[in-house]
């Protein structure tokens, strides 16, 4: 007991009580699993990359430090696919993530219907969510194949009944529509997002609606001014973490092209010429650079987002 | 409060006690996994005595192929039956697109784990070599008198990398033009007559052609189709890809521009998008598709450049009557160019950089390049590069439109046998993709490849 108060009173001394040390080390070794994962899988690779991208390095002979040419050999188009990869990324970005927000949203506002089996469309529409990447990428080239494919046969059975037969698009095959195919399988996936929305949807108070309802709003109104301001917070999370997840997006166009991107690099995605470089051409350090500034590009990006967030994310509370 | 302190020390007692079980376990699992053969003392299996060597082989070739099969059920047995004291443990390990590799045995030897033997294609083992990755087998070569003379030469020079040896050479493959007979004779063309220069051969591909709408329900050629490569192209039409002498690449060679100019045209008079959807349904995301998929063997596809190892592909898919109605020819004269033209590719076996039984793994590349190719090639009528193996009687049986490929062997071109040699395969096809779907003209992107490797080609010049 007289050891015990010393160490309390030496404790005090210092403003720390005991039980926060002890807390603190308990806590530290629960937490240590965790961040030995995140030191030795993302703190090490991030600063490794960053390191090698001012090196000329094949992953296995000593780097050779080359300054700034790994950077300056992507961004001034001596590999002309960079552009493109990036023009690519870009556009699936832009096209594929507020449609993406709209069509999760409009599937969450439908689910969040009070109507009969809502727990079986819920598990519907969740479900391609949990087919591996690959497999549904696979089962997806069959769906669009242009020749034989069961879109194409669909699209074709009633012109030909017609007796004007009609080539349905090209899908993945062509370079017009490969894009935009992609877009159409990433509606697909829309589940992961809706079921977060879902969550969202069911948080708004009701007395708010209760409250609209009694001034007489329909029921556009009460969705544009009391359900999607409340929810503002849910589309802001989503908005981000797709921002990141489609600037990174690999593993979809990767099987659906082998890694080479086509037709004619038209499905040729930063992260594949990413690999390209460092699997194909043993540029580990040209790799590195994009991956950098991949790194930056998604930085500034969720930097303007979360500048502009205060105009339009809504946390409740606060008066307007 | 000594009640916790207790708890927290029993706790850590505990994990010490965990922790050192682990470690056993660990340590013993190790060991497991360790070589049971002290590889590097032994010169030669048999001679170790009593101890046991597994070696780990890593092939693309699936277990239920043909060569899978062979590889299973002849080529190991025999190999272990021929070296006692030595195993072999083989996994499929697949290729990535375009580049005929594996990023898994690339990872492998960066993480200094690599198989101790690998089935690996013989036009990139310069560029890796280059790269280090690969083991210097010219010694073991050396003291077992496997030498050059033994192989066609070019066959020789791809497993070779500043003077040094770094793989066995296996097999070759020929190319040259398929033609369907049948669809010869439906179009109103003599199916004795195949075409002898491109101009015949554009204008046999108009009237095979057939359409069914909007659509393509045949083609009588699509030139990229299978191995319609610019290589193959390219020397056809009497281009070099690479000045030995300047060591430079030359992609841009105005006869190689000139082909793909020509690949173009086909693309221009048929319209790209159509013919997409037409090969799409004989085109994965890995490639144009064979055995029952192809589309010679489906009908849709009435002349294709292909090599000669679809022969016995064809046989296993096709009608025995749909086998007798197509012929081979020599690919035709382009204009300026030489009468014909073929290039060989080909496999061979390397030790990866870091391998652990490195005299046992020699004793199996040298095998899988003298007695294993004869097994091979015997067993599934393929072009060997082991020049006692090209002995007329042997292939007497064949079938003769295989032999009609075997015929080319003094003319056949090979790859350029240069440190970047699997970035250039990668940039022509690239190139080629580019060209056909309009992102570009020939000329531009074939100076863009050019100048682009060239670059790279620089850095290794001393």
């Amino acid at each position: 007991m007289a050891e015990l108060a010393s160490v309390a009173v030496r404790a005090q001394a210092r403003r720390i009580s005991p039980t926060t040390v002890r807390n603190t080390i308990a806590g530290l070794l629960f937490a240590s699993p965790w961040i030995a994962g995140l030191l030795l899988f993302y703190a090490y690779p991030i600063a490794a990359a960053f390191y090698f991208s001012f090196h000329d390095y094949n992953g296995l002979q000593a780097a050779r430090f080359v300054g700034l040419e790994n950077y300056t050999f992507m961004l001034s188009g001596q590999d002309p696919v960079f552009w493109t990869s990036v023009y690519n990324t870009l556009y699936y970005a832009v096209v594929a993530i507020p449609l993406g927000i709209v069509w999760a949203l409009t599937l969450a506002l439908l689910l969040n219907l009070n109507i009969r089996g809502q727990a079986i469309y819920r598990t519907i529409y969740f479900l391609p969510v949990l087919v591996p990447d690959v497999a549904l990428s696979i089962v997806w080239v069959q769906m669009f194949n242009p020749q034989y494919g069961t879109v194409n046969t669909l699209i074709e059975f009633i012109p030909k009944l017609l007796g004007h037969p009609i080539a349905g698009p090209g899908w993945l095959a062509s370079q017009v529509w490969a894009k935009p195919t992609l877009v159409l399988l990433n509606l697909w996936l829309a589940g992961q997002n809706m079921l977060i929305y879902l969550a969202g949807l069911q948080d708004v108070p009701q007395d708010l609606y209760d409250a609209a309802a009694v001034d007489g709003a329909n029921w556009w109104q009460r969705l544009w001014h009391v359900t999607i301001p409340m929810i503002t917070p849910v589309i802001f999370f989503n908005l981000i973490t797709s921002l990141i997840g489609t600037l990174q997006f690999f593993t979809i166009p990767y099987v659906l092209t082998g890694g080479l991107g086509t037709p004619a690099n038209a499905l040729m995605f930063y992260s594949m010429l990413l690999y390209r470089q460092a699997f194909v051409f043993f540029k580990f350090g040209v790799a590195s650079a994009m991956a950098w500034l991949m790194f930056l590009a998604a930085l500034v990006l969720t930097v303007i987002i979360f500048r502009t967030s205060a105009r339009w994310v809504y946390y409740g509370g606060e008066t307007r | 409060m000594a009640q916790i302190f207790n708890a927290v020390s029993a706790r850590l007692h505990r994990r010490d006690v965990i922790g050192r079980v682990s470690a056993a376990l660990a340590g013993s699992v190790l060991a497991a996994c360790a070589p049971q053969g002290g590889g590097g003392q032994a010169g030669a299996p048999g001679q170790t005595g009593a101890k046991q060597v597994t070696l780990e082989f890593w092939t693309p070739w699936a277990p239920n192929a043909p060569d899978g099969q062979l590889l299973q059920n002849t080529l190991l047995p025999e190999f272990e039956k021929a070296n006692p004291g030595l195993k072999v443990n083989y996994t499929q390990v697949a290729t990535s697109g375009n580049t005929q590799a594996s990023e898994k045995l690339l990872t492998a030897i960066n993480a200094g784990t690599p198989p101790d033997v690998n089935y690996f294609d013989r036009f990139i083992v310069t560029s890796w070599a280059a790269q280090g990755f690969l083991t210097d087998i010219s010694d073991y070569a050396k003291r077992d008198n496997f030498t050059q003379s033994m192989f066609l030469k070019e066959a020789w020079d791809e497993a070779t990398w500043a003077g040094k040896l770094y793989a066995t050479p296996f097999t070759t493959d020929f190319r040259m033009l398929y033609y369907n007979k049948a669809h010869f004779q439906e179009a109103g063309l003599d199916p004795d007559k195949p075409p002898r220069t491109i101009a015949e051969l554009d204008e046999m591909a108009e009237k095979l052609t057939k359409r069914d709408g909007a659509k393509f329900s045949r083609m009588g050629f699509v030139p990229w189709a299978y191995q319609g490569w610019l290589y193959t192209w390219g020397w056809l039409w009497g281009g070099e890809f690479y000045d030995p002498k300047a060591n430079r690449v030359t992609a841009n060679d105005p006869k190689i521009v000139q082909a793909l100019t020509w690949m173009v045209s086909y693309a221009q008079k048929y319209g790209i998008e159509t013919v997409d959807n037409f090969t799409a349904a004989f085109r994965s995301q890995t490639g144009f598709q064979g055995n029952d998929q192809h589309a010679f063997v489906n009908g849709l596809l009435s002349m294709v450049a292909d090599g000669d190892w679809q022969i016995a592909i064809f046989k296993n898919y096709m009608k025995p009557e749909q086998f007798q109605q197509f012929d081979v020819v020599e690919l035709p004269q382009a204009p300026g160019g030489p009468s014909t033209s073929s290039w060989g590719g080909g496999w061979s076996i390397v030790l990866p950089r870091g391998v652990k039984n490195k005299d046992q793994a020699w004793v199996f590349a040298k095998w899988w390049a003298t007695e294993g190719q004869k097994i091979y090639v015997q067993a599934l009528t393929r072009v060997p590069t082991l020049l006692s193996l090209f002995d007329e009687k042997q292939f007497q049986s064949t079938d003769p439109r295989w032999r009609k490929f075997l015929a080319l062997k003094d003319i056949v071109r090979f790859r350029p046998n240069i440190p970047v040699g699997q970035m250039l395969w990668t940039e022509l096809a690239t190139a080629t993709d580019d060209a056909i779907h309009g992102k570009g003209t020939p000329k531009q992107l074939l100076d863009g490849v050019t100048e682009r490797v060239n670059r790279e080609l620089a850095k290794f010049s001393k």
